[in-house]
């Protein structure tokens, strides 16, 4: 009996280890916030910055969750996390980042807006929350939320093997329609959304029946895909193509960013090449319900500002190429409303609805 | 000369401390269902932010080694596989429990994990470069020969019930066609249904499968209140005489695992099975697979084990990860400014040295915690039935639902529970099911991606001599399958009993 119980006694500490670290699913920046959180305790002014809290204001009073959209341990949510972890110093609450995947993002996005809008839920927005929508997978808008701000503003670049001899995009799209002419198709990598990208910039160069889109399980994939030569080229963000470019294997024709990449001051933009509407990023945006008391979004959107400012995230971003951009509400809604027509004309181009 | 400062910068008593820790954390993440070594390490990623970077990847690195083995103590014991890495552990693992010998075979799976882990380290510091330039080879033609390759279990899986496996394997198959559709990414057969958006994903099926189905099956036999499930487990460590028999096995696995892993496109996931399905196509005898047999526990143990240092190739040569894992540990790289790939082994080779020597070590130290925890760990699975069954239940669904904290998870589980059980009853094999869900999309994906690349081209399938020679091996399997079934059935009864 004793034994039995004794047994019974260890498997419930096992269990309840379980839940503590089912907990840390949810909850990784909660206990670094708490670390984090102790230290403040003794030295409150430690960020450079006194909590932004108005007296009035009886907000956070608890931890607040985050939705990320897509799977843990991604650069989507690594750079969530670590922004978080500096809005969480400003307001001096615990923000919980929930991974909610699935449905290109929507199902996350919808989840949020299933919450209470009390300013305890918290999503992470990004450039499927246009194309989902136009799609008509779900009724979800950036316009059912508040936005906190845009944090990142990823460019997206054409990228091929250097062994192709191709030195500028006029050479490559040469060789595409040379290509076409010998009955042939380019093959141009893309995966996700970076496939309205590598369409819009076919489209607009006038090579969209020379070239197939090879679809990929992955980022990384598309790297092996050049490396092997199986793609002749990729549309990609900087961050995976990085090492590849500075060891040489690897060449940029051209960015669809608005401007030239510090990294890459020689490597010109689509724009300055004479297609002024290839211009599309990937973008991170904080937002929270609609519904969201103003005196609240107002709050957060000050810590959202100050957290981005904080020099210890812009190091951060700037060593993992997260390519750190800041937006106030009205300059993100402001662009997503112009991006939106261009992902649909992009969409119908592609067939894709 | 690099690599001994890299074992000095390991055996320094803090990042000692920590290897050991990441290991032993590692286990027991990897050993409760639903929580795997990616998320473990992603979870603990943001406290390596302080730390120095070499420091911050032996952690990381000892937390992938041990998590990728504890998959199999609980697959074993319990038919609950730990990760999905660990499901083909099951299939022999937990009969082999059933027989009184779970102390053997988790010994055997501990030193095939510890074998195939070294393996790859070897492979991984002496012949990264020939590696990496061999996985470039692969695209989408290749990866669905790979998987067609692996589908092939299905026909050595089955048992006598070939016709019900391969039933089975096409409900799998079915099974992953819900859900978001991510070449075209638009929703497929959710009938409006927003919950079904997330298809069937694999951790949750798993566990209904394989954890939840064998509850039922347990609650069916009846419980009295002095029942136990099995009397003992027996002695751990491994027989000489088990590890000499199992040298080849050992060997091949970890080649295959090694060579998967480095694989951007598979994980242990698909090397495990695809370990099992090598070892019983070889084997000489077959007909034991399934029942309890140590090769059939050590063969998938070798080879998912060996992914770690596998992924560990192009992660470091390319800059790409090989799995899930190495893709958080190259975001751990980046963060603390590194940047994998080509350039790393001539400006950080220190890095480099200590995430060597740490894999080395880590596997030391899995090898003896394993081979010492395994017996406490294994007195769970003598325990009362009244004790067992509702804490097979609670891990199941805490399992289910750890991951995402998502309800849909769990229900997820309890339907693949009821309906694992419901076909078990009907003689389906399982196994098939589990097999097509892991590889199904790896098949579905690279084969419209390869004849999109074609444009409708069917000959793209026999372009290169690896993805003919993985379509010929399997071709040749399901032939000899279904001759020796054929033989089978003409001595048995003289007709074409499928």
């Amino acid at each position: 009996m004793r034994k039995e119980f004794i047994k019974i006694l260890t498997v419930s500490m096992i269990i309840l280890l379980c839940f503590s670290l089912a907990g840390c699913g949810q909850s990784p920046s909660s206990s670094q916030g708490a670390a984090s959180g102790s230290k403040e305790a003794v030295n409150p002014g430690n960020s450079g910055a006194e909590p932004a809290q108005t007296p009035a204001l009886d907000y956070p009073k608890g931890s607040i969750t985050a939705i990320c959209p897509w799977t843990a341990g991604g650069s989507s949510d690594i750079t969530f996390r670590s922004y978080l972890s500096y809005v969480s110093k400003e307001i001096g609450t615990d923000i919980n980042v929930l991974n909610v995947t699935g449905g290109d993002g929507s199902i996350g996005v919808n989840q949020a807006l299933g919450m209470p809008a009390d300013g305890y839920t918290m999503a992470m927005l990004n450039y499927d929350i246009l194309s989902n929508e136009i799609k008509g997978i779900t009724e979800d808008s950036y316009k059912d939320f508040a936005i906190i701000n845009l944090f990142t503003l990823q460019g997206v670049n054409l990228v091929v093997n250097s062994e192709s001899g191709w030195e500028t995009f006029e050479d490559f799209r040469q060789a595409a329609l040379a290509a076409k002419a010998a009955g042939k198709t380019l093959q141009i990598g893309v995966n996700g959304f970076w496939l309205h990208a590598a369409g819009m910039m076919a489209d607009a160069a006038g090579i969209k029946d020379c070239v197939v889109f090879v679809p990929s399980n992955g980022s990384s994939e598309l790297m092996t895909e050049l490396l092997g030569k199986h793609c002749d080229a990729v549309t990609t963000s900087l961050t995976v193509a990085l090492p590849h470019l500075e060891s040489g294997a690897m060449k940029i024709l051209g960015t669809m960013a608005e401007e030239r990449m510090p990294e890459f001051p020689d490597i010109p933009t689509f724009k300055e090449m004479g297609y002024p509407n290839v211009i599309i990023a990937g973008f991170r945006i904080l937002a929270v319900h609609k519904d969201t008391p103003p005196e609240i979004v107002a709050y957060l959107r000050e810590a959202g500002k100050k957290a981005f400012d904080n020099p210890e995230f812009q190091k951060w971003a700037g060593d993992a190429k997260a390519d750190p951009v800041y937006m106030d509400a009205e300059e993100t809604v402001k662009y997503l409303e112009n991006l939106s027509p261009t992902v649909k004309q992009t969409m119908s181009n592609l067939g894709l609805i | 000369m690099g690599f001994l400062d890299g074992l000095l910068m390991v055996f320094q008593l803090h990042n000692l401390v920590l290897l050991v820790l990441g290991v032993i954390l590692g286990i027991i993440v990897g050993a409760i269902p639903g929580l795997t070594a990616t998320l473990a390490i992603s979870l603990l990623l943001p406290f390596t932010f302080s730390l120095e970077a070499s420091t911050a990847l032996i952690m990381l690195i000892g937390i992938y080694v041990g998590g990728i083995y504890g998959g199999s103590i609980t697959a074993i014991l319990l038919r609950t596989p730990g990760t999905p890495a660990a499901a083909a552990t099951s299939l022999d693992g937990y009969p082999l429990m059933q027989k009184g010998e779970g102390g053997r075979a988790l010994g055997i799976a501990t030193s095939a994990s510890f074998f195939g882990g070294q393996i790859s380290c070897i492979f991984l510091i002496f012949l990264s470069p020939f590696i990496s330039n061999f996985a470039i080879k692969f695209s989408s033609a290749e990866y669905f020969a790979l998987a067609i390759f692996g589908l092939t279990i299905i026909f050595s899986v089955s048992g006598k019930y070939l016709l019900k496996g391969v039933i089975a394997g096409l409900i799998g198959l079915v099974i992953n066609t819900v859900g978001f559709d991510v070449i075209v990414a638009y929703p497929r057969f959710t009938f409006g249904i927003r919950s079904l958006m997330i298809g069937f994903p694999l951790l949750p099926a798993i566990i209904g499968l394989f954890a939840l189905s064998e509850l039922l099956r347990l609650f069916e036999a009846g419980v009295s209140n002095d029942d136990t499930i099995h009397d003992n487990v027996g002695r751990i460590l491994p027989r000489w005489s088990d590890l000499f028999h199992l040298k080849w096995v050992f060997l091949k696995s970890s080649l295959i695992g090694t060579f998967i892993g480095a694989l951007p496109g598979a994980g242990a996931n698909i090397a495990s099975f695809v370990a099992y399905s090598e070892c019983k196509r070889t084997s000489k005898t077959p007909e034991l697979f399934g029942k309890g047999i140590i090769d059939g526990v050590a063969a998938p143990e070798a080879a998912n084990n060996a992914v770690t240092g596998g992924a560990l190739i192009p992660m470091l040569t390319l800059g790409v990860p090989g799995d899930a894992v190495t893709a958080v540990l190259l975001g751990a790289l980046t963060i603390q400014g590194l940047q994998p790939g080509p350039l790393l082994f001539r400006d950080n080779p220190g890095i480099i040295n200590s995430i060597f020597a740490s894999a080395i070590v880590g596997n030391f130290v899995m090898l003896f915690i394993g081979l010492f925890l395994a017996k406490a760990i294994a007195k769970i699975a003598i325990m009362k039935k009244t004790t067992l069954i509702p804490i097979i239940a609670i891990f199941s669904m805490i399992g289910a639902y750890a991951a995402e904290s998502s309800l849909a998870h769990m229900k997820i589980a309890v339907i693949f529970g009821i309906g694992g059980y419901v076909l078990e009853q009907m003689d389906f094999p399982l196994a098939p099911i589990a097999l097509s869900i892991v590889l199904g999309s790896l098949a579905e994906n690279s084969f419209r991606a390869a004849l999109i690349r074609s444009s409708g081209d069917w000959r793209i399938f026999f372009h290169s001599a690896i993805s003919i020679a993985f379509l010929a091996i399997a071709a040749g399997s399901v032939f000899f399958a279904l001759r020796n079934q054929y033989k089978a059935s003409k001595q048995s009864s003289g007709g074409v009993g499928l």
